[in-house]
């Protein structure tokens, strides 16, 4: 397989791939949404991460990634012996129009044909455990495919009760939506389940342009020499993020950035405690990454509007976009 | 090569970039494939032999709309290893090599095969993709899949076709290609294909990628090892034209009020600057403009992604009035199996019970044995309420402009707020001066509806008629596609032009009649929304020919009509 463009040689982008990146740092942030137009490179952006995350330590070919042989899955439970190997954070595209069968997991027919065994066949929420589920076009994506996943994606579990079986397995994931507002909305619950929120526009500056041409089409030419180009690069980014992992368990928050949090999601009317929970945790997790110990109010002000922009109560032809109400309601209160 | 040239003297120029892009693409597989749209004709069919011809020894695949997973991705064939007591599996269209794609009716897929086919295009599970678009008027292959593809070919007005011979090419493969990456390009010829990209109005960097590497493999065909102004010129024909969504030099007027566009316009002059380039502005313009249609603004109102989108969205939403899955549930029925479906197995034992006796003693089989043959399979259905289409057709003329044009856009933007809590689809049309427009063809983007809807502007005559025709248009299309139309009508009643655009009371009365008995005979739930000062017999009237529900607009009370309208088009969906 060639490899991925490298996440730090996209040009430009910056909020989704920051949002990307605490969402890796801390998965409990919950699942990125990106909306924006196309050919802006968002899928070009969640498939560099595979190669940009750390590699994992899993069991091989353990279909759910298990970290080594466990009683947890059903894969383990038949083996004795294990062999943990590296690899790759499983980054899995999920083509619009998949079937329910292919993404929870149905009846392993080729096992049921040839010993009459009832297996499971793991979907792809297995794949994607411990890693990156990536859905183009989230916002043309059945609902009820769309439910099912973010019920997953917050348990951290799948489970399959069909054709007389019934299966539990994990499936820890950070889902990515992308989609095109203009083809059609998300429905505002679905909307409120996803953790960050960010805007891709494509780029309009003339030079940026430019350079993502002449940078694609090096790679094109000579990917391998564009490859080692990059590497430091990744390497450095692959690093922090790390050493984020690590530090991030560790940050602390103060009560009276909590308040702020708080105060700042009343401001704008958010429904529910889903806004300062994400706040805190993405406070957190940009905190680690830029190396902090404790969370401080610029920190906050850098990640709110991700956190926050897509859980505004808003009339739907209310143009007036939600980061001027935000912007408003953060200077409110952050510099108070 | 050379005797194919004077062959070709008398071919179109159209044409000849054909060949060329199907040159370019035997070089270079990462420029993926051509969108070519085309009627059914002679030429269409001649097309589909040289297609085949050309690529071989790929052979073609066709996906049609309805293809099952099962044909795309491969998997184990069930009936057939039940019946050899094998296992068999076959491989699907994607991840063969030995296969190209060959999207046969491309304008009719789906939101969501369309999303499966750019995925296996962005993983590289597929070699070229050829998507034959035989639409009518504004139906087109899918944005994305378009957006993915290097060319794209319009030949509806083209007669004669030339034979597409790539031997020559196939047989310089090896070397082509070696020659391909070496092939060298000025820096300025580099960004000008974005630059030009840009001006054109194309967002996607798909596009300028794409052209930079035509120009390449163009150079490389020629047996040069760098990229003439001839190449780069070609390059921007194939790749950028296509895709234009403006055009160049023309922005000052047209352009929307955006900032940000004029500082892309000063670099633009910056480097477009002769000293600075060795291509003058003018000639890519030329040469642009040379492969661009006749009616050139209308064909790139149609090609602008937005439209495009909507309308294969609509398409995706509104056409499977009978799924598999989801819905209320239908009585079940004999259809061919796969994993996509739900089996509906009382039924299936059922329709197999009175042949056991027979069966067993056919095969042999012991007497506690089912038999069940494919024929017996029942599948579960599901009928999914078609979505509501609400078309507004608003009166913008001077006598309503003067008086409720104002009260009428708030009261369409109380609906459209209904609209958009009921998942109900919506169409704009405006009629004022001599015809109707439709502002906004069937679609869920309350944004871009209510966009249109401000910029509005009021004025002159009252063409009832030219907007009922384009009302009961949309109708009849959304109904093909399986939406379930309303038409809200906003007028004072006083129609004043006819159909033709004449000022003739008289005829313009008779028009509008002839309109309102066709939405009577179609059975279009209609209701006629009086937007006079005072109730007044015209609109009353109106109402009563069309069988339409006659609402006065009340003052100031934008609820009260919303009432009005969900209920008639749902009396007529409980009729009906």
């Amino acid at each position: 397989m060639r490899e991925n463009f490298p996440f730090t040689a996209i040009v430009g982008q910056q909020e989704m791939k920051q949002a990307l990146i605490l969402a890796a740092i801390d998965p409990s942030i919950g699942g990125v949404l990106v909306l924006g137009d196309r050919g802006t490179g968002k899928s070009t952006i969640v498939r560099s991460l595979a190669s940009l995350l750390p590699k994992i330590r899993a069991e091989e070919n353990c279909p759910y990634n298990c970290p080594k042989i466990n009683n947890q899955c059903d894969f383990c439970k038949k083996k004795k012996e294990g062999k943990v190997v590296q690899k790759t954070s499983p980054v899995v595209d999920l083509p619009l129009g998949s079937t329910e069968d292919r993404v929870v997991g149905s009846l392993d027919i080729e096992a049921a044909l040839k010993n009459g065994e009832k297996n499971f066949e793991p979907g792809l929420l297995a794949r994607a455990n411990r890693g990156f589920l990536y859905i183009d076009e989230v916002n043309l994506l059945e609902d009820h495919i769309v439910d099912l996943l973010l019920d997953a994606a917050a348990s951290g579990e799948n489970l399959v009760e069909r054709e007389g079986m019934s299966i539990r397995h994990q499936s820890k994931f950070v889902l990515i939506g992308s989609g095109n507002p203009e083809e059609g909305e998300l429905r505002p619950q679905l909307l409120d389940r996803f953790g960050l929120s960010v805007e891709v526009k494509s780029p309009e500056n003339i030079d940026e342009r430019i350079e993502v041409v002449k940078r694609r089409d090096e790679y094109e030419v000579n990917p391998k020499k564009f490859l080692r180009i990059w590497l430091p690069e990744e390497k450095k980014l692959r690093e922090k993020i790390l050493l984020a992992r690590k530090l991030v368990k560790t940050v602390t928050i103060s009560d009276q950035i909590l308040k702020k949090c708080a105060k700042l999601c009343v401001e704008i009317g958010a429904d529910g405690l889903r806004g300062e929970l994400t706040l805190l945790r993405t406070a957190r997790a940009y905190a680690a990454f830029n190396g902090r110990k404790e969370v401080e109010e610029n920190h906050l002000q850098e990640i709110c509007l991700p956190a926050l922009r897509h859980r505004l109560r808003k009339n739907p032809l209310d143009e007036a976009g939600s980061d001027v109400r935000i912007s408003r309601a953060v200077a409110g209160i952050l510099n108070s | 090569m050379k005797r194919k040239i004077e062959l070709s003297a008398k071919t179109s120029p159209k044409i000849k970039l054909l060949r060329k892009a199907f040159f370019a693409l035997a070089v270079d597989p990462f420029l993926k494939g051509i969108n070519i749209r085309s009627r059914a004709s002679h030429l269409r069919s001649q097309l589909s032999i040289e297609i085949e011809k050309a690529l071989y020894p790929l052979k073609p695949s066709k996906i049609h709309g309805q293809i099952t997973d099962f044909d795309l991705y491969g998997g184990i064939d069930i009936s057939n290893s039940i019946k050899e007591k094998e296992l068999t599996k076959r491989t699907g269209i994607f991840g063969n090599p030995s296969q190209f794609i060959y999207l046969s009716m491309s304008e009719r897929i789906g939101s969501s095969l369309a999303g499966k086919i750019c995925l296996a295009i962005d993983k590289r599970q597929t070699s070229y993709v050829i998507s034959l678009d035989e639409g009518l008027e504004d139906e087109r292959t899918p944005y994305s899949i378009l957006d993915r593809l290097a060319f794209a070919f319009d030949l509806n007005d083209e007669r004669q076709l030339q034979r597409i011979n790539l031997s020559k090419i196939r047989d310089n493969l090896p070397e082509i290609r070696s020659r391909l990456c070496k092939v060298r390009i000025s820096e300025n010829m580099k960004n000008q294909f974005s630059i030009t990209a840009l001006s054109l109005g194309i967002t996607s960097l798909r596009a300028p990628i794409f052209a930079l590497r035509t120009a390449r493999a163009l150079a490389a065909i020629r047996g040069k090892s760098f990229v003439s102004k001839n190449d780069f010129v070609m390059a921007i024909q194939l790749t950028l034209a296509h895709k234009a969504t403006q055009i160049p030099r023309m922005q000052e007027p047209q352009k929307p009020e955006e900032e940000q566009e004029e500082t892309n316009d000063t670099k633009n002059e910056e480097n477009s600057d002769p000293s600075e380039i060795n291509i003058p502005q003018e000639m890519i313009i030329s040469a642009i403009e040379s492969t661009l249609p006749k009616d050139v603004l209308g064909e790139i109102k149609l090609l602008s992604p937005k439209k495009d989108t909507l309308n294969s969205n609509a398409s995706g939403s509104g056409q499977r009035k009978l799924g598999n899955r989801r819905g209320s549930p239908k009585p079940s029925r004999k259809m061919p199996f796969d994993t996509s479906k739900r089996l509906d197995l009382i039924s299936t034992l059922r329709s197999a019970a009175p042949w056991q006796k027979l069966r067993r003693e056919l095969h042999g089989s012991p007497d506690n044995s089912i038999i069940i043959y494919k024929d017996d399979l029942f599948v579960r259905q599901y009928e999914e309420k078609s979505d509501r289409l609400i078309i507004f057709t608003v009166d913008a003329s001077g006598s309503n402009a003067i008086g409720r044009l104002g009260e009428a856009k708030g009261a369409i933007e109380y609906l459209l707020g209904e609209a958009y809590a009921n998942r109900d689809h919506v169409s704009l049309i405006a009629f004022r001066g001599t015809k109707a427009e439709v502002l906004l063809p069937a679609t869920r983007s309350l944004v871009q509806a209510k966009k249109k809807l401000a910029d509005l502007p009021g004025g002159g005559g009252t063409p009832i008629a030219s907007g009922l025709e384009k009302a009961v248009e949309i109708s009849i299309t959304a109904r093909n596609k399986g939406l379930t139309p309303t038409i809200a009508i906003m007028t004072d009643g006083k129609a004043n032009i006819s159909l033709e655009g004449q000022v003739d009371r008289k005829q313009a009365l008779s028009d509008s009649e002839k309109f309102c008995m066709i939405i009577q005979n179609l059975k279009i739930p209609a209701i006629v929304i009086d937007t006079s000062n005072r109730p007044q017999q015209p609109a009353k009237d109106l109402a009563h020919k069309a069988n339409a529900k006659y609402i006065p607009m009340p003052r100031a009370d934008a609820k009260k009509l919303s009432n009005a309208i969900s209920k008639s088009s749902n009396e007529f969906h409980t009729n009906q």
